[in-house]
């Protein structure tokens, strides 16, 4: 038998930056739960200071609803040419001593 | 920042976009790559949420990078490393590229929200895009508006 599907509540998010604590109400999640997620890098958030993060709204939202994401992209395109855009440089002589230089 | 093969040219570039998309929305642009001349362009946008208008966005950096060709790989000749606020106005920034008939001269950009420093330059040493990016988005969690104090013209 089909079952009606739950309506599950769409998660408020309306600021840019979350604290972990906040984080942690939001996901019903204790926040060393929170503060383990960002050491072990499950979870993104900036360093302001030795004790204190903030966590991204991009990053809640992966988290805890992460098909709401507006996609990130990659465009490769080998053959366009941009070289006119920089007609003006001068061209770079290569260093013999240079060669042991790549990364 | 060291010449690199191919091979490192791609993954330097994935592993940026994973670094910025933990942030907002990245469209990024590798272009040229079988040609001379390669050019990266990553527009990262904050929070980056489309057709969310209670998370409007606030910030957009805008990074874009030249590479030439050579026999010790792709090898970084210019860059344009921008942070713009887009509710505000003003920009900040960290560019390597030919001055006034000067060849590439690394200098900053720093346009407050009025437009004053509107096409000034000023000094500034050549910088890697991971240690600007750092220093932008700690300036922008820290709720601090674009500032020019301690900027030294060179024009």
């Amino acid at each position: 038998m089909l079952r009606p599907k739950l309506r599950v509540p769409r998660l408020e998010i309306t600021k840019s930056f979350y604290s972990p604590h906040e984080v942690a109400e939001m996901a019903s999640l204790h926040p060393s739960t929170i503060l383990n997620y960002i050491a072990s890098g499950r979870l993104y958030a900036v360093k302001l200071s030795e004790r204190t993060y903030r966590i991204p709204a991009r990053a809640v939202i992966g988290l805890l609803e992460p098909e709401r994401l507006s996609r990130s992209s990659i465009t490769v395109e080998p053959d366009a040419d941009v070289e006119s855009e920089v007609a003006d440089e001068p061209e770079i002589l290569d260093e013999p001593a240079a060669k042991t230089m790549y990364a | 920042m060291r010449p690199l093969s191919s091979h490192a040219y791609s993954q330097r570039r994935d592993e940026l976009w994973v670094r910025f998309d933990r942030l907002g929305r990245v469209d990024l642009h590798d272009l040229g790559g079988n040609r001379r001349v390669r050019k990266l362009v990553i527009d990262l946008v904050v929070p980056g949420q489309e057709g969310e208008p209670s998370l409007a966005d606030e910030v957009h950096f805008r990074y874009q990078e030249w590479w030439r060709r050579s026999s010790v790989g792709w090898v970084q000749f210019r860059y344009d490393y921008d942070c713009f606020d887009p509710r505000n106005g003003g920009r900040r920034g960290y560019h390597l590229h030919p001055l006034a008939g000067r060849g590439p001269v690394p200098h900053a950009v720093c346009v407050l929200p009025n437009g004053t420093g509107r096409g000034r330059h000023y000094e500034a040493h050549e910088v890697e895009l991971l240690t600007v990016h750092e220093e932008f988005e700690a300036q922008y969690t820290a709720g601090r508006p674009i500032d020019c104090r301690g900027l030294r013209a060179i024009d």
